[in-house]
């Protein structure tokens, strides 16, 4: 399942609804990214943009690689869209396989993925301003272990 | 007449959708967004900052990639999820 959301998600939920769904996986993975505050910068919330007929089925494209890589019995990945309040989900991903390896791999790639290569755009919104943000180096880092 | 579409950044600085003439003759869409940088300076500044990447309903495409009547052409700055 990917599911866009401009509603709040439910980590939990969605956890209880995908591991319902298995038959055979003996491995689980979930990932809950949220907004951080921020501290210093006081980041009240993120504005996140996607493109409507592009974003999601780029997704689905990462999900048939992450497929093609590893023995996935399913994928989850819930992403907000619009506005998000700091504390909040932004996005869920689970995958699940008959052993943890893979179930494990699967789900990093797939949030290294999300965050430097799917086509959605963050701004952060906060009292001194808001400012549209790019990924960490370390997130290319991350992305780069993949390759 | 095709639709320009800006995502992240490029549309806060020039709204969601612009509207643009093709013309009589084809027109890469390098062409076209470089008429409009005409028009609009501080797309041009914009640009020049970040690396595009283009879609031509829906679909990636190089800036080569020639436009067409009705086409839907997207402006995606680099990409940020997560």
């Amino acid at each position: 399942m990917i599911a866009l959301s401009s509603s709040s998600i439910d980590p939990v939920a969605l956890g209880a609804e995908f591991l319902n769904g298995l038959a055979g996986a003996g491995a689980v993975a979930t990932f809950t990214g949220l907004v951080r505050p921020e501290g210093g910068k006081q980041v009240e919330a993120l504005f996140i943009d996607h493109a409507a007929g592009i974003t999601e089925p780029a997704i689905e494209g990462a999900v048939a690689e992450a497929k093609r890589r590893w023995p996935l019995i399913a994928v989850s990945i819930a992403h907000r869209i619009g506005r998000v309040p700091a504390g909040e989900p932004v996005v869920f991903v689970a995958t699940a396989a008959e052993h943890r390896r893979a179930a494990f791999e699967a789900c990093d790639f797939l949030m290294d993925y999300l965050k430097t290569d799917a086509p959605f755009w963050k701004k952060q919104i906060s009292r001194s301003g808001d400012e549209w943000i790019e990924p960490r180096a370390e997130d290319y880092t991350d992305s780069g272990r993949w390759r | 007449m095709a639709t320009l579409t800006f995502y992240g950044p490029l549309s806060d600085i020039m709204g969601r959708k612009r509207v643009v003439e093709i013309g009589p003759h084809p027109v890469s869409i390098r062409s076209l967004v470089a008429r409009l940088e005409d028009e609009a300076p501080e797309l041009r500044a914009a640009l020049s900052r970040m690396r595009v990447n283009y879609a031509r309903n829906n679909a990636m495409v190089s800036p080569e990639e020639m436009a067409s009547e009705g086409d839907d052409i997207a402006l995606l700055p680099p990409f940020s999820g997560g």
